[in-house]
């Protein structure tokens, strides 16, 4: 067996490239979480949001974590999704929505947490879409799914605020993270 | 203010062949873990993460992914270890595995992957069922086979 021990000298990959902007960590139980992201276009190229996510229905499966930009919430949104469910493979996709999708959430009591990793691409480029793209999943005692699954804000305004949930509406749990991170063009 | 982040932990090009490879000595005080790692080893094998040194049988997964004529999907609750990517024979294959609040005291540890293997792409999520702050982290496979000469394993620690 090779062991090999922490190296004491860490170095940065690039200073400064990609940066945690901030971090939201719940205390309580609420219905959703929203960052104002207003102005970071001058800094950064990309956001990208690292999540650890429960949500309060104690059914002991899973629920879909939706996200909104700029409060919008008419069916300006797309998204295409391909779930893994443990014994088979579904496809899913809808255009015209009224939100895309971020990750996913357990629901039930304990200390299962489902995680996302949610990269939304160009949110402050003013000639394009604003795109997104999730690697999510979780195992629960009832239900398990991994999920690759990406989406479009079909406006072409900068991003200003990102808004998160539950699809079932049901509230967050004490616990979940949302940690938001940019990434610098070069 | 925003806070310089992803940190290079530790990196290995494996220069002999070893049946596994350890991380100890894991500080707390980054959010989330990256290993990024391109194995090879002489058989097909599942590889896995294990933490602290539980060997149980009680790390879930849910796999899916597709081989380019069809797709497949299948979970555990009773591996002895957070499945991640696969090997082919003699062929280096990769993965990027996120493991998620890994010194998380109100979770188990959640382990995200996307690899490729054995003409497959696949992605997997799988859970170490315990809320101890992850210290030591073993990359094994499941026949203790080792892993070749030129294996590398990077990890990356994403502050908090």
């Amino acid at each position: 067996m090779l062991l090999l021990g922490y190296y004491a000298a860490q170095t940065p990959v690039a200073a400064g490239s990609y940066d945690l902007i901030q971090s939201e960590i719940l205390t309580g139980s609420q219905a959703s979480v929203t960052f104002d992201v207003t102005g970071l276009g001058s800094t950064y190229q990309h956001l990208q949001l690292r999540i650890a996510a429960k949500s309060t229905d104690p059914t002991n499966d899973m629920d879909n974590l939706i996200v909104r930009f700029n409060s919008d919430s008419a069916g300006n949104y797309s998204h295409h999704r391909l779930l893994g469910n443990g014994s088979s493979v579904v496809s899913y996709a809808g255009t015209s929505t009224t939100y895309c999708f971020a990750g996913m959430t357990t629901r039930g009591s304990g200390s299962t947490f489902a995680a996302a990793v949610l990269d939304i691409l160009d949110p402050f480029e003013t000639t394009k879409y604003t795109t997104t793209r999730s690697l999510t999943g979780g195992t629960n005692s009832s239900q398990n799914a991994i999920v690759l699954q990406s989406g479009n804000w079909r406006n072409t305004n900068a991003v200003s605020s990102i808004f998160l949930r539950s699809e079932s509406s049901q509230d967050l749990v004490a616990g979940s993270r949302f940690s938001l991170y940019g990434l610098k063009a070069a | 203010m925003a806070t310089p982040t992803y940190t290079a932990l530790a990196t290995i090009t494996l220069s002999s062949s070893a049946s596994s490879v350890t991380f100890s000595s894991i500080p707390s005080t980054y959010r989330d873990l990256i290993l990024v790692l391109t194995p090879k080893t002489t058989n097909d094998r599942e590889l896995g993460l294990q933490f602290n040194s539980d060997t149980s049988a009680h790390y879930s997964f849910v796999q899916a992914g597709g081989d380019g004529s069809a797709t497949f999907s299948n979970s555990s609750s009773t591996r002895t270890y957070a499945r991640i990517v696969q090997t082919e024979a003699g062929d280096q294959r990769s993965g990027i595995v996120q493991i998620m609040d890994y010194s998380a005291t109100d979770k188990h540890k959640n382990v995200l992957t996307r690899g490729n293997a054995d003409g497959e792409v696949k992605m997997v999520v799988s859970r170490w069922p315990s809320t101890s702050a992850v210290t030591t982290m073993v990359v094994m496979n499941n026949a203790a086979e080792s892993f070749l000469v030129g294996s590398t394993f990077s990890l990356y620690g994403i502050e908090a």
